[in-house]
């Protein structure tokens, strides 16, 4: 993003009143047109067959044989070790699965039909067979690898590196309905991240608490000669592309965190409530994440999009018990989330979903974890989702079997991210005419969203 | 429209072409000498991009004669009176500028030119939507060019912000007496200021043992003041430097271990090889049990059965962070592509699964007392063993047609393996062109970038790998060096440690390290404890646009703001006795604490005439490159903060180094 000189006497003007913003309330939309979407991203590759696994006999038989010390009991003498049955999918008639049982809090949310699974979704170029990829046409770029796998996942573009995110371009689609405000429409409370970066805007990464601000802004005259010089500064060295960036992100940050900063250190938040008893740092991003949509009137946003992250996912070794404590986490703070937007009113209209780097291989790898894989079961939560049910194709949980690239139990994906990202596009506003704006992949497939909203 | 500018610094022993290209257009500034006796001679050609050939625009030309400008109007080169007439108007297209010649050069000490493009000054002045347009007129007539006595200065200063962790006064004198090169080999031949080992981490704290024992004996704590001790203070600053470069290349994160004895060990096989031999680098790492444990290579057994894989996480970061990265480079570090414009991949998964069955077979090192065993309980001082009989020995075709032969040993197959990849030719180039942007600059050129892997391919005696070569080769490289740089993507963003550690040198200060531990964690730089194998931040991140920009990994609107505040916590809001200002009392706890804190008394006396002041923090902290308009900003900011000279010296501080002028080292 340029900053024009417009926003740089915007940044030096709020930059010494601190009181700024009052305007802006005038131009809130009515709560009714409001929605958000929440990007939970599970950070270093979420293994997705321990998530949710075929209780059927045969098909746990064979998943347990795989997986050796990986499987997860069906049935279990200590409490809460088993796998919890979800039933029957609706789509899935005479099947039986089970959830991870550390995500017991969201069980209630499956049995009332507002959390569904997309099954075996991942980053695709285009529809991509088991003979094409063997023959090796049309691969993502850099599959398995961390780095690139996540920025698939938050670019939507696997053919190159993308340097715009999914999230930021859904943003840039929603700068029409989110009127003037300048605050940014993403906010990411868990640093920088390029799921946020638009070609038109820039999002507002924020501490999920405590200090967001300029420090030593006062009256004094030093006050304000420190305050003013850094608004100036803020118009200088123009030239390097480098130092540009910098100060159009200090800009953007002065411009926001006035406004920003006392919501999410408002103790007195009705939602925090929902939140009581929860710890850690994924948690307090979701509280800030429900104290800003509480707050949606103060900030004046029609549409937001939230990123959170949890990390240590990548489970090489020691995942039983390692991905049973992120779980726990992951579950119970997304149940408190939902019941927190339940609160507010606004289940309807806010859904969270969750994304990694890549699912991990069915077969163990020495040190009781599991090795990077592809295509992976996400999770989706709002009270506007169909849920109780499962989207796109749930994979042949075998080696060598018709979904496993390549013997380790790493599954070709059925759907790509562009088809589940679109879903919430389309959810979110976007019309179908600009669907490809966000997600120019999406022309390539039949299916153009999978029904979860 | 694009507008391009160069500057080109052409000191008379400094003689030569400078060059630019790119979005911008094409420019060439040069010098040399002719006739006699001898004269100097300036010339500068421009060349417009190709999209704004035929524009209407103009080209302008100047030159800067010792301390006088000269300008070329349309009829030849005038003096300036502060006027800046284009050379030529009308449709923009390739220009060669008449020279400038007979300068006696018995009467200067040197002289730039600058030649650039664009329309009207005025107009372009007007615009700031577009970054390229409004370069002409930010660097003219608002710009104050280096005198010429201080060129060699600002480069001393520009070479020891690179080489070291932050220019000081006395080193600056050290390097212009010794010479750039002179230096270097001085560094080299310093002994390592090395990490201390730590005892055995028990695996839970003794009883006996409090907080306070568990931080000083088990805890990184030790290592990451020893960190900062020797980044503000040690001889061997150059290979401090090199070996924090490598330590964010070869990443072992205590975020994940928590056996802090294995991590002097591990950062002590960097200091120790920073200026060695890549390929030792490659052995040390690969068996070190620090990272044995980290990337699960350890322990990381032949597959008993089909059901079981051999661990791929080690083997995937070998190739993909530590030698030759994703994709087919060329020399120059850029990427092949194939005949759809595609970047070729260096490896597929069937080539990571080869290595990690490779790699497998090897355990902890034996325990002193301890029988070995075919799985060795944890152990981290020295290297980790073979187990032959837990070692998957195939055959294997690894890169460029070599075949690993089938029923080694397990160190004949590391062997070979690690051969075989150091000898792939990304080595050079994928490890250089990062550290190039650790020490100098986000956006190397390629021939920057190739000539850097040439030093890597051979040290002039055959020899690749050679650190020594590749350190000297990015220090002493014409793109490294200069009085001042102006190029539109030049330099990086300082990372957090670096902004710490330059200022306290700059500012005469001293620390132990407690209160940088905290501050930099804050600024998402926690040293030692980088959040995964990428690093504090990602090597290859970019700006929307491409620009390659690593830093901005840990740079968004939060730490943005907190960089500002770290900055008042450090030099506005820190207790002051006297003149001295301190940000970190010493922790009492602590032994031989002497917390953070420098004396501003050599500042203090200048605050009387604040535009002194900031004079003098321009030479110390901007190697005088800070821009006219910035200096009347903090000449007026300093002076409306009072009278008090230490709250105008606090104030001149915090401003510059909140600067871009000062976070993007250029």
């Amino acid at each position: 993003m340029n900053m024009t000189r417009r926003d740089l006497m915007r940044a030096a003007m709020l930059a010494a009143s601190a009181s700024g913003f009052g305007w802006m309330k005038a131009l809130a939309a009515p709560a009714s047109d409001y929605k958000a979407l929440v990007c939970v991203f599970l950070n270093g590759g979420n293994d997705g067959n321990n998530l949710i696994v075929p209780l059927n006999t045969d098909e746990y038989t064979a998943y347990a044989t795989v997986r050796g010390g990986l499987a997860l009991p069906k049935t279990s003498d200590t409490p809460n070790a088993a796998l919890l049955s979800l039933g029957a999918p609706k789509s899935q008639p005479g099947r039986e699965f089970g959830l991870h049982p550390a995500l017991s809090a969201l069980l209630p949310m499956w049995q009332q039909g507002k959390l569904a699974v997309q099954c075996n979704v991942g980053s695709l170029v285009a529809p991509l067979t088991m003979a094409e990829y063997k023959a090796n046409r049309n691969r993502p770029y850099s599959l398995f690898s961390h780095s690139d796998q996540q920025a698939q996942w938050q670019t939507a573009e696997s053919e190159e590196v993308g340097r715009t995110g999914w999230g930021g371009r859904l943003a840039d689609a929603a700068l029409g309905l989110n009127g003037g405000v300048t605050i940014p429409s993403l906010i990411s409370l868990s640093g920088s991240t390029l799921f946020g970066v638009g070609r038109r805007t820039s999002p507002l990464v924020s501490p999920a608490s405590g200090n967001f601000g300029l420090s030593g802004t006062g009256t004094s005259a030093s006050a304000k000669a420190r305050t003013e010089g850094i608004a100036a500064l803020l118009g200088m060295d123009r030239n390097n592309i480098l130092a540009a960036a910098a100060n159009n992100a200090l800009g953007t940050a002065l411009n926001s965190a006035a406004i920003i900063s006392p919501i999410i250190n408002n103790a007195a938040a009705g939602v925090a409530t929902h939140f009581t008893g929860l710890t850690g740092n994924f948690n307090a991003q979701l509280l800030a994440v429900a104290k800003l949509i509480e707050a949606r009137a103060t900030i004046g946003l029609s549409r937001q999009i939230f990123f959170v992250q949890l990390g240590g996912f990548d489970t090489h070794s020691n995942q039983i018990s390692a991905q049973e404590g992120l779980f726990a986490q992951l579950g119970n703070s997304l149940a408190a989330f939902y019941k927190a937007m339940e609160g507010l009113g606004l289940a309807n209209q806010v859904t969270a979903f969750t994304s990694s780097d890549f699912s991990r291989t069915l077969r163990p790898a020495s040190g009781a974890g599991s090795d990077h894989a592809w295509g992976n079961h996400h999770m989706v939560l709002g009270g506007a989702v169909k849920g109780g049910d499962f989207y796109g194709a749930f994979p042949t949980l075998a080696l060598k079997g018709p979904d496993d690239i390549d013997g380790a139990g790493r599954w070709l994906p059925t759907t790509s991210i562009d088809q589940y990202a679109a879903t919430f596009a389309r959810w979110f506003g976007v019309a179908d005419s600009e669907l490809t704006t966000v997600l120019p992949y999406l022309s390539r497939f039949n299916q153009t969203h999978m029904g979860f909203l | 429209m694009n507008t391009g500018w160069i500057r080109c610094g052409v000191a008379l022993i400094l003689l030569g072409t400078c060059h630019a290209a790119g979005k911008l257009g094409q420019f060439e500034a040069k010098g040399s000498y002719t006739g006699s006796p001898a004269n100097l001679t300036l010339s500068a050609t421009v060349e417009p991009a190709p999209q704004d050939k035929g524009a209407a625009g103009g080209i302008y030309v100047a030159a800067l004669v010792q301390n006088d400008w000269l300008v070329l109007g349309p009829t030849g080169w005038v003096p300036s009176t502060m006027g800046f007439p284009a050379y030529r108007t009308g449709p923009l297209a390739n220009t060669a500028v008449p020279v400038l010649s007979n300068l006696d050069v018995a009467a200067i000490e040197c002289a730039q030119v600058f030649a650039g493009y664009g329309r009207t000054l005025d107009a372009m002045v007007g615009e700031m939507t577009y970054r390229s347009i409004y370069q002409v007129p930010a660097l003219w007539p608002r710009t104050t060019p280096l005198p010429c006595s201080s060129m060699a200065d600002a480069d001393a200063a520009r070479f020891l912000k690179q080489a070291t962790f932050g220019a000081t006064e006395a080193e600056i004198a050290n390097v212009k007496q010794l010479g750039l090169a002179a230096w270097i080999n001085a560094q080299f031949a310093l002994p390592a200021s090395r990490y201390p080992n730590l005892p055995e981490t028990p695996s839970s704290r003794p009883a006996e043992c409090d907080n306070i024992c568990g931080r000083d004996k088990y805890s990184l704590f030790p290592l990451q003041t020893t960190f900062y001790k020797n980044a503000l203070t040690a001889p061997d600053q150059l290979r401090q430097r090199v070996a924090f470069a490598l330590s964010q290349i070869l990443v072992v994160s205590g975020n994940e271990i928590n056996m802090a004895y294995s991590y002097a060990p591990y950062q002590n096989i960097l200091v120790d090889n920073a200026f060695g031999n890549f390929r030792d680098i490659m052995t040390q790492v690969t068996l070190s049990p620090a990272m044995g444990r980290y990337l699960d290579m350890v322990n990381n057994g032949k597959p008993s059965s089909a059901s079981q894989q051999a661990n791929e996480n080690y083997a995937r970061e070998l190739l993909q962070l530590f030698t030759i990265g994703l994709y087919q480079l060329n020399q120059d570090g850029t990427v092949v592509r194939d005949g759809n414009g595609l970047p070729v991949p260096s490896y597929d998964e069937e080539m990571v699964r080869k290595f990690a069955l490779i790699l497998t077979g090897w355990t902890y090192p034996v325990k002193p007392g301890a029988a070995p065993a075919k799985y060795n309980p944890s152990y981290y001082l020295g290297p980790m063993v073979a187990v032959a009989t837990n070692h998957e020995n195939s055959s294997k075709a690894l890169f460029n047609g070599y075949v690993l032969p089938a029923g080694q040993t397990p160190e004949k197959d590391l062997a070979d393996a690690l051969d075989n990849l150091f000898l792939h030719p990304n080595v050079g180039p994928f490890i250089g062109k990062q550290l190039i942007q650790h020490l100098v600059t986000s956006n190397p050129s390629p021939a920057y970038v190739a000539r850097v892997s040439d030093a890597f391919a051979n040290n002039g005696q055959g020899v690749r790998g050679d650190l020594k070569a590749v350190v000297r080769a990015i220090l002493l490289d014409p793109e490294a060096r200069g009085g001042m740089r102006s190029e539109v993507n030049y330099g990086h963003l300082r990372e957090p440690v670096l902004v710490g550690t330059q200022l306290l040198r700059a500012l005469g200060g001293q620390s132990d390290g407690v209160w940088l531990i905290g501050q930099n964690r804050s600024l998402e730089q926690n040293v030692f404890n980088s959040p995964s194998v990428f690093n504090y931040y990602p090597a290859d991140y970019a700006l929307v646009d491409g620009t390659e920009a690593p830093q901005f990994g840990i740079y968004n609107t939060n730490t943005a703001i907190a960089r500002v505040n770290h900055l008042y916590s450090m030099v506005v809001s820190a207790t002051a006795t006297g003149n001295v200002i301190t940000p970190g009392k010493p922790d009492t706890t602590v032994v031989g604490a002497t917390g953070t804190s420098f004396d501003l008394s050599p500042l203090v006396a200048l605050a009387g005439d604040p535009a002194k002041l900031v004079d003098r923090l321009n030479v110390l902290l901007l190697h005088g490159t800070m821009q006219p308009t910035m200096r009347d900003l903090l000449v007026k900011q300093v002076t409306a903060a009072g009278t008090d000279p230490l709250v105008r010296t606090r104030t001149a501080i915090y401003l510059t180094a909140a600067s871009t002028a000062f976070q993007v080292e250029r």
